[in-house]
């Protein structure tokens, strides 16, 4: 019996660890990731719990922390996905730019609706393209099951990055591709009726201020 | 005579092909809609190079796009008249505490339809989750009133439905819908809605005790309830430009995630460019 359970054991402790080989970057790593998600959480969370400060004030605060956390640039070419490709350089930039801003007013209006929940970053696994999944949740009510929060991201030049937000299944990159390209081609396939909607302030994701 | 009779049979005939013709051309091109799988990748993609895109600019199959538009429209006005202002009265009008106890309550009723659901998937640590949190929620939560098994053993719940079995049976999703009242779903997921209505085990009881009325009075707390707590959720699809479009991609997403069986790896997300 004893040998069997010493066998056991082993098998287990196999199993483990080839699994953790496989899936889990370095420990060392996968520290470096939670704790650049965790910070980038902190700093996120303190703009959102600073709800004295001025509107723009805290608008330009999140501008910087996108800027230093994320690859925008990067993640809007997705967004436009085969239409990047079609657009002027002209376009291109001006795209870009106003982009950034969609996004710091998109978040920014929602900065109101948060209440005190917390990011609890759980594990990391490295995904089939190089990147790293930083998995982490945000507990809700009593019954509701945890949000489910996984984090995209590189090791870039300039260090990490990230590259998508994924809540729920949900990437938010992919989202944002399916609505920027139902009202590109909803223009005929031309990006000017995008980049028009967008001069105005609006965006694909975000066009009025309705009660919901 | 034969003759006339002859005649009369032929018309009639004719009449009843007329009148089934417009039928079966609609089922022929329904069918066929619903078959075809490039109907919706064929539209606006001439780039050649664009594979990797071509891929995902077709979510979902939706070959019924205008029918359900027009019940997402129905569903909306729906939503602004009549059940956002039933949330809005239950979540402004009752506190916290009680609000909670409603969706412990509905959590735990739901928690044995999951369980089948764990099984059937062959999920066992789920299913161990599931069958722990009734057992203590039941008892110690006093009949699901209070979720210990959450807070006291950190034993979180989870959901799982007839759709996501069938997706994980490799059923594949088949066509979007929008169904009335219900909200978006797909041809197996919209199966798997009906099945679970039917093999709920609380509803089955329910149903026996000649105690319907607790099924539908369970249904509307639900529909509440799940409204006031997608708040967020709904906020970001109204805001939307095309709000059915971005519905339809947040279910798309959210689904496939759970019958991969909640993983984002492997995903088509953004990534770097030049390494």
């Amino acid at each position: 019996m004893l040998w069997l359970h010493q066998k056991l054991r082993f098998f287990l402790f196999f199993i483990v660890f080839v699994n953790q080989s496989f899936s889990q970057p370095a420990t060392q790593d996968s520290q470096t990731y939670k704790n650049f998600i965790t910070t980038l959480g902190n700093n996120i969370i303190g703009i959102l719990v600073d709800k004295k400060a001025p509107l723009t004030e805290r608008k330009e605060k999140f501008r910087q922390v996108l800027r230093d956390y994320f690859d925008i640039p990067e993640i809007g070419k997705f967004v436009l996905a085969r239409y990047w490709r079609r657009a002027t350089d002209q376009q291109k930039i001006e795209y870009l730019v106003l982009f950034e801003n969609a996004i710091v007013d998109n978040y920014a209006a929602q900065f109101d609706n948060y209440q005190n929940e917390m990011l609890e970053v759980q594990n990391v696994r490295e995904d089939s393209d190089q990147g790293v999944l930083v998995m982490s949740i945000i507990k809700r009510q009593t019954g509701a099951p945890p949000l489910k929060i996984d984090w995209k991201i590189f090791q870039t030049k300039r260090g990490l990055r990230v590259y998508d937000i994924i809540i729920n299944g949900v990437s938010m990159s992919i989202t944002q591709r399916s609505e920027y390209g139902g009202i590109i081609s909803q223009n005929g396939g031309q990006i000017e009726g995008l980049l028009k909607l967008m001069r105005e302030g609006k965006s694909p994701t975000f066009t009025a201020q309705k009660n919901g | 005579m034969v003759e006339t009779n002859l005649d009369n049979f032929m018309t009639h005939k004719f009449n009843f092909f007329i009148k089934k013709c417009p039928f079966f051309i609609l089922f022929v091109g329904l069918t066929f809609l619903v078959l075809s799988p490039g109907y919706s990748s064929s539209l606006g993609l001439s780039d050649q190079d664009a594979t990797r895109e071509i891929e995902e600019t077709t979510p979902m199959e939706d070959p019924l796009e205008d029918l359900n538009r027009s019940i997402f429209n129905f569903n909306q006005d729906l939503d602004t008249y009549v059940l956002n202002p039933l949330a809005e009265v239950y979540d402004e009008g009752l506190p916290d505490e009680i609000k909670d106890r409603v969706h412990s309550i509905l959590s735990n009723l739901s928690t044995p339809l999951t369980f089948i659901h764990d099984v059937l998937q062959g999920e066992e640590e789920q299913a161990i989750d599931s069958l722990a949190r009734f057992l203590i929620n039941t008892t110690l939560g006093l009949g699901g009133l209070f979720d210990p098994a959450a807070e006291v053993f950190d034993i979180h719940s989870h959901v799982s439905d007839f759709g996501q079995t069938l997706g994980k049976y490799g059923v594949d999703d088949g066509a979007y819908l929008m169904i009335p009242i219900l909200g978006p779903s797909t041809a197996r997921d919209f199966t798997g809605k009906v099945l679970d209505f039917i093999i709920d085990p609380v509803n089955y009881l329910a149903r026996r005790k000649h105690a319907s009325y607790l099924v539908y009075t369970r249904i509307a707390a639900t529909a509440i309830d799940a409204r006031v707590n997608a708040k967020a959720l709904w906020q970001r699809v109204n805001n939307a430009h095309d709000p059915y479009l971005t519905l339809q991609s947040i279910y798309g997403q959210n689904r496939r995630f759970m019958i991969q069986g909640d993983t984002a790896i492997g995903l088509d997300s953004p990534r770097p460019s030049e390494k």
